[in-house]
């Protein structure tokens, strides 16, 4: 069975090319917001989050707070996909399920697919 | 390097950050999407490549809106931006139509309360078409899927405002606070108008200037399933025959 891949987005066009980019290894679903994030958690349950950290309304940042605050939905693994990365530290970003960072405007399509296909 | 010279670079330094944020955006996006359309690993079909490609071209072009725009702040003091009268039912027409494209591709209509009257401002036509696609832009990104954007103006004794009404979440209360804050000062400098950088008021920041410009200004009114951002000028009491 293919593994599921949440991508949460804002960016439309982003949002619809990372889709583009994984489909071939995983089912995909998109959220242009944390708000719609947790329902669609919910409901299509993924093994690895995308995440954007800048998004309209709630933060990425408060989206990992919720996950992390759910035993059920706790273990979900994240790979973030920012336009700021400079300031984030992964060792602390680890305790969230945070297992990799890459930086949106230097990472490529293949960057971005070995990386979620890396995660555990 | 006087004081007065090092205050004024340490602004332009402030600008020139924030205009960066700005640009990377579509900058990251037109990247991405060329990227994959050179990955030979990623299957696109016909359509998929046409839609990558108007993805691209409508990111260049709000890319290229704004860099017009920053240029053309820098030469407020400067230049001379004659005012005249400007149909205000022609220029909501011009910016349905500038705009379609870009919303339909984000599933989003925006559309004209047509009136039958139109009413002329002093304005000028440029500015207040920044003003207008700037505030336009800002209501695509802040309404909900599949909503409309509305665009209508209205008279009141000796003046005129434009308004774009979006639908969806309502202005966060800080935002609103800085916008009425900005706009009580006469604040030339950018408002924080959304949590995220990138979108870090410099649309609002730009209208702001321009509306000054034209001895107008620019508003928000909040409503409970969304808001109405509006430029607000001055009526031109030539007469019009449109």
């Amino acid at each position: 069975m293919r593994r599921k891949v949440l991508v949460v987005e804002d960016n439309l066009f982003l949002a619809e090319n990372f889709s583009r980019i994984l489909r071939s290894e995983f089912e995909v679903a998109t959220s242009e917001s944390a708000d719609l994030a947790i329902k669609i958690i919910d409901e299509f349950k993924p093994d690895i989050i995308l995440l954007d950290i800048l998004l309209d309304g709630y933060s990425g940042f408060s989206l990992l707070n919720e996950i992390n605050s759910h035993y059920d939905i706790m273990n979900i693994s994240v790979v973030i996909c920012s336009d700021l990365t400079d300031g984030l530290d992964a060792d602390s970003l680890e305790k969230y399920g945070v297992r990799a960072i890459l930086d949106k405007s230097k990472a490529t399509p293949a960057d971005i697919l070995r990386t979620i296909k890396e995660v555990e | 390097m006087e004081e007065r010279d090092f205050k004024q670079l340490l602004t332009f330094d402030a600008s020139f950050l924030l205009a960066a944020h700005e640009m990377k955006t579509p900058l990251s996006i037109i990247r991405q999407l060329s990227l994959t359309l050179n990955d030979p690993q990623i299957d696109l079909t016909k359509t998929e490549t046409e839609r990558i490609l108007r993805q691209i071209d409508l990111t260049s072009e709000r890319a290229l809106r704004l860099v017009n725009d920053l240029t053309k702040v820098a030469r407020l003091e400067d230049a001379m931006f004659e005012l005249e009268p400007v149909n205000t039912r022609k220029i909501c027409f011009d910016i349905v139509e500038e705009m379609k494209n870009l919303y339909g591709v984000h599933g989003r209509e925006i559309i004209f309360k047509n009136r039958k009257k139109a009413s002329l401002v002093v304005a000028n036509y440029d500015l207040l078409r920044s003003i207008l696609l700037n505030l336009s832009d800002n209501a695509l990104a802040a309404s909900d899927k599949n909503s409309k954007v509305e665009l209508d103006f209205s008279e009141k004794a000796d003046k005129v405002r434009i308004m774009v009404r979006n639908y969806g979440d309502e202005l966060p209360l800080k935002i609103w606070r800085n916008i009425k804050k900005a706009h009580a000062k006469n604040s030339l400098k950018p408002v924080s108008a959304a949590s995220r950088p990138q979108s870090s008021g410099l649309g609002i920041y730009i209208a702001q200037n321009f509306a000054l410009e034209m001895n107008g200004k620019i508003g928000v009114i909040k409503h409970r399933d969304g808001n109405t951002f509006y430029v607000e000028l001055n009526r031109s009491e030539q007469l019009s025959l449109l």
